[in-house]
């Protein structure tokens, strides 16, 4: 059925074309490679295409990213690794950082994704635009790896194994890239992972979506900087970073998760934390106050600045939209047309979709 | 009340009862949380270690980092793509983005990046405490957490502070434990907190070097706070850090045959390892002009190390020298970064004309080579 779908849309797209004789320069195809979220196992490049239309949730079932994120001539690639907590891998692990790098590289060279897709025609080709487009754990990946692809950073082209350093080409990864766009990203980890470390083991809804134990995995999940992506990280980015962050809760009594995560979030994340603000990423953004706290004159603690552009967390990353979709609809697309929030400073672009048509809309 | 309210009444009753119902072993037992259970739970809960720190393997191999065009890895972007969007009459918002930063990425070097207000330095941003409120469950009160610093020497005094407030936002007293985890799986010392001053704001402190008898290791360290209000608990984390080099006080700077500045810091090196270094210019006037950051390997002993800024980013700030080398920082690049404290050497460079350095984006200057 996508397969008739896209090839209507296709023709239309050619049809229209050439009634108007557009005199505007010829778009290539544009390739979103996709880079999944915490847990995926297994043979990771098949469940990574699950990952984007499997449902926690029975209301999404049926749903998939890339029904809403694929136009007529758009084409992706999967990227798989081992985010699972048997595999413990933090976010600058080979295993991981390493493994998304190498994959992103082949799908640019057009060597494909290796996996057949249900969509004829929509494996990448090395003349195609370049996006890369992460979700949860995906966003903390790909924040260490473009921010460690630019010469002078810390961990320039270097990730981890068990214990010692090897050398991955981050910079070619990212070389080419048009953006990041980053759904639900842990940029600055979640609170459920703080309470997963933490030994407060009534979160027990949290733990079924990330696991019940500290692993080196969730460990770097965190909210504290001493853990966060931006910490380890130079002082720019090999890609643009465009973030789409989501402040619904679950449905259901999993809605509940809600109540153990402070300020906004999606259910599993903390807005803060998606949305590339300075400051804690689990704090409330409503209540930002752009100033220090005051007692009898004196300021203490640190200030906290509004989660606009000019104040943001991390280099050349951007708010580009603030999506009323809990963490399993970003994935799965399984909320058609939710409202939204604007943002100060942030890029306004596409007409009320979710997360996966907003791209789409704000590109095309 | 019509039946959609008493149903709706129903649900919100019944949800939390079938919620904890359905958890099985969560019992009401569970809910509250000790510290010792706590530090149990954390203990109990890491199977798979890695060393508290894992180094870069010794090489020679230089990082690039500074302003050679000849061998500078240059990010390729998709110029086809960025030629088509500017080529586009009807942009999106998103491709004005995409044009203003493609411009302002290919404007400097990729290691230089123009600092427009004194709050988006990279360097005050990367220091800044890193301040956590954690909200109860039924929002009646919120627990917040900082420590003074994130990134402690051995031998330093660490401070941490915590107070709780009500739902009106008023400090409320509380009873606090503590406890010292390192590397999120071993107990070290169970801490006090105190309220001396009587302000409902509670600190504890300790001196980041022994515990025991038996040294720190370097590596992630973790104070879990347990208030008795409303099962708030939280935690502060921060690096203990070995940093194996300092900087000497001294600075030297010039201009190079490009029309950059190049401003040299001394570096004494203990141990032979790949270093991080950020630093902030600003003008006389104490306005941001840019920062620059290096990645290098350096040998034991005395070094220069180079930090490179772009000529025309100087430019950018449209103020002659002075200029002032306001902030400066290296760490040694192991996993976690172990950050040596953020210095202010406050150094004047030589009171250099503008018309003295490069004009030229670096995006021409990539190209004429």
């Amino acid at each position: 059925m996508m397969n008739n779908k896209k090839s209507l849309l296709a023709l239309g797209a050619i049809s229209f074309g050439l009634l108007i004789g557009s005199g505007q320069t010829m778009a290539a195809d544009n390739c979103y490679i996709m880079v999944h979220g915490h847990g995926v196992q297994g043979d990771i490049r098949s469940e990574g295409r699950k990952n984007w239309r499997d449902a926690e949730f029975s209301q999404y079932n049926g749903s998939d990213f890339m029904d809403d994120l694929l136009g007529a001539s758009d084409n992706y690639g999967i990227v798989g690794y081992n985010s699972t907590d048997e595999g413990g891998y933090p976010y600058w692990r080979d295993e991981t950082a390493g493994e998304i790098t190498r994959q992103i590289i082949s799908i640019k060279a057009g060597n494909g994704d290796g996996l057949t897709h249900d969509e004829a025609g929509t494996q990448c080709s090395s003349s195609d635009d370049f996006w890369v487009v992460s979700h949860s754990q995906g966003g903390a990946e790909m924040m260490w790896i473009a921010g460690n692809a630019v010469s002078g950073a810390p961990y320039y082209n270097t990730a981890f194994g068990a214990s010692s350093a090897v050398t991955v080409d981050y910079a070619s990864a990212m070389s080419g890239v048009n953006g990041i766009l980053s759904v639900g990203g842990a940029i600055t980890g979640t609170e459920g992972a703080d309470r997963v470390c933490n030994g407060s083991w009534t979160d027990a809804i949290i733990a079924t979506f990330m696991g019940r134990d500290c692993n080196d995995s969730v460990k770097w999940l965190q909210t504290n900087d001493s853990y966060a992506a931006k910490s380890y990280i130079g002082s720019n980015l090999g890609a643009p970073f465009y973030v789409l962050g989501g402040y619904k809760g679950f449905p259901g009594l999993a809605g509940i998760t809600s109540g153990l995560l402070t300020g906004e979030d999606d259910g599993f994340l903390n807005l803060a934390s998606q949305m590339s603000c300075s400051g804690s990423g689990k704090r409330s953004i409503e209540s930002d106050l752009n100033s220090y706290k005051s007692f009898l004159g004196i300021n203490y603690g640190s200030p906290t600045y509004r989660c606009n552009n000019a104040n943001k967390g991390t280099p050349r990353t951007y708010n580009l939209a603030s999506i009323y979709t809990d963490h399993d609809a970003e994935r799965n697309a399984g909320i058609s047309s939710p409202s939204s929030t604007s943002i100060e400073d942030g890029i306004t672009c596409g007409s009320g979709g979710n997360m996966a048509k907003r791209i789409n809309d704000c590109i095309n | 009340m019509s039946r959609k309210k008493i149903a709706l009444v129903l649900v919100l009753v019944l949800a939390p009862v079938l919620y904890f119902s359905l958890l099985g072993s969560n019992d009401a037992s569970d809910t509250f949380m000790t510290a010792d259970r706590a530090v149990v739970a954390v203990n109990a809960q890491t199977s798979l270690m890695p060393p508290a720190t894992i180094s870069l393997p010794a090489s020679g191999k230089q990082v690039p980092g500074l302003i050679d065009t000849n061998s500078q890895v240059v990010l390729a972007e998709s110029t086809n793509t960025i030629e088509r969007i500017r080529a586009i009459q009807e942009k999106t918002e998103m491709h004005r983005a995409m044009l203003k930063d493609y411009d302002q990425f290919k404007r400097y070097p990729e290691n230089n990046q123009r600092i427009h207000q004194a709050e988006q330095d990279p360097l005050i941003k990367g220091y800044a405490i890193d301040e956590r409120t954690t909200v109860s469950e039924d929002k009646t009160a919120s627990l917040t957490v900082w420590s003074d610093k994130k990134y402690y020497l051995r031998g330093d005094l660490v401070t941490v502070q915590a107070y709780i407030t009500n739902d009106k936002g008023t400090r409320i007293p509380s009873n606090y434990v503590a406890q010292l985890i390192f590397d999120e799986s071993q107990s070290i010392q169970q801490l006090e907190f105190q309220d001396k001053d009587g302000d409902s704001i509670y600190e504890l402190s300790f001196i980041a070097d022994q515990f025991d008898e038996k040294d720190l290791l370097a590596g992630i360290y973790k104070v879990l706070i347990v208030s008795d209000i409303s099962e708030l608990i939280d935690s502060v984390a921060f690096v203990l850090a070995d940093p194996e080099a300092t900087f000497t006080g001294n600075y030297r700077d010039s201009i190079t045959s490009e029309g950059n500045l190049l401003v040299e810091a001394e570096v004494n090196v203990t141990s032979k390892d790949r270093f991080y270094f950020q630093a902030s210019l600003y003008t006389e006037l104490g306005d941001p002009v840019g920062g620059t950051q290096l990645s290098q390997n350096l040998d034991e002993g005395k070094n220069w190390v180079p930090l490179d800024f772009f000529g025309l980013m100087i430019h950018d700030s449209k103020v002659a020298g002075p200029y002032v080398l306001k902030n400066i920082s290296l760490a040694r690049v192991t996993m976690p970064m172990q950050r040596a404290p953020l210095i202010n050497p406050n150094y004047f460079t030589e009171p250099y004309e503008l018309s003295r350095f490069s004009q030229k984006k670096f995006d021409d200057v990539v190209a004429l080579k």
